[in-house]
């Protein structure tokens, strides 16, 4: 048995039935009955284009969501260059820093580099480096790295 | 098969172009539309809505489609779906937040889904009270409201097809003036 409609539902079908008869209505008509309605074209034209906008900063927005959600998900890009013994990176950087042309002015970061710079700012250094192209990791060879 | 079907529904793109196509007169039945399902104050969130499922992929139109009537089914779903999500849980009511509609928890009425009853047939009293100088014309509505159409309204009112089509306008026009701004909004 067929349930009977509620109020709701019938004011539904009435509006239905409205749009059916507003897409048998020529256009023309309808554009007239629009200035009746103290609107113009340029205003639907304004709605519209901000509902598309809307629409699609909405999909930016999801999709930027999703993007850092999977970024998110995936674990800690891992360092390209870590050193498993920091004497032997802190020897390389300075070495690094305090040849070519240049030297005598990064020679305050090199002798740093021997003395109070943290581990993780070596690290940073490394992957700096690496980013520019430049390989200061973890050499096979090292005859100060036995210790 | 998937992939068939995916030949053939509109891409994003496609339906992107197919809806900057659009004619004034079908934006403006699309508006119309939009304000008559959720109110005036709701409609351009419902179209957004829609259009963004659309553009999404999360509905897809045919390629055959008309994007009006695509777009118009879209909105009536997002509609009903906001309204029956409603009533199965009385506390909830529809509510504008952003782009999207959602359903927000009002604290718990247990009369709301009751005094809705009786808004939306204040509502239908009204609707049918504009046609109290038409006789006619409020069969016609009463009959649209009982889901009759085409032949059978003909046949409850005792015209034919063409003065159905005239009755049809006024009512639409008459609908139209005194609930501008959606059911819940009269003038």
């Amino acid at each position: 048995m067929t349930a009977k409609p509620t109020t709701d539902e019938k004011l539904l079908r009435l509006a239905d039935a409205l749009f059916e008869e507003l897409l048998a209505t020529p256009d023309t008509e309808l554009l007239a009955e629009l200035e009746q309605c103290g609107l113009t074209v340029t205003d639907v034209e304004a709605q519209a284009a901000a509902d598309l906008d809307a629409a699609l900063a909405r999909i930016g927005k999801t999709k930027l969501l999703a993007a850092q959600e999977a970024v998110a998900r995936e674990p800690r890009r891992s360092r390209r260059s870590r050193p498993t013994n920091m004497a032997s990176a802190r020897k390389r950087l300075t070495q690094a820093f305090s040849s070519g042309d240049g030297a005598k002015a990064r020679m305050t970061l090199a002798a740093r580099l021997g003395q109070d710079m943290p581990d993780e700012d070596i690290e940073g250094l490394i992957d700096d480096a690496a980013d520019l192209g430049i390989d200061l990791g973890e050499t096979s060879e090292d005859p100060s790295d036995s210790g | 098969m998937a992939a068939d079907s995916a030949k053939d529904c509109l891409t994003a793109d496609e339906f992107r172009a197919a809806w900057l196509a659009l004619s004034v007169a079908d934006l403006e039945r699309l508006r119309r539309y939009s304000i008559r399902l959720v109110g005036s104050e709701a409609a351009a969130t419902l179209r957004q809505e829609a259009l963004y499922k659309a553009l999404s992929g999360e509905r897809q139109c045919k390629r055959d489609g008309h994007v009006v009537q695509f777009l118009a089914g879209a909105m009536r779903s997002l509609a009903w779906s906001a309204r029956n999500s409603a009533k199965r849980r009385p506390t909830v009511e529809l509510e504008v937040v952003g782009p999207s509609i959602v359903e927000q928890d009002s604290g718990g009425d247990p009369h709301q889904q009751l005094e809705q009853a009786q808004e939306c047939e204040l509502i239908r009293q009204k609707v049918l009270a504009l046609f109290d100088d038409d006789p006619v014309a409020q069969v016609l509505v009463e009959g649209i409201m009982e889901d009759m159409e085409g032949q059978e309204l003909c046949e409850l009112a005792g015209i034919d097809t063409e003065q159905l089509a005239t009755k049809r306008k006024l009512i639409r026009r008459r609908i139209d003036r005194a609930f501008p701004r959606g059911w819940h909004h009269d003038s």
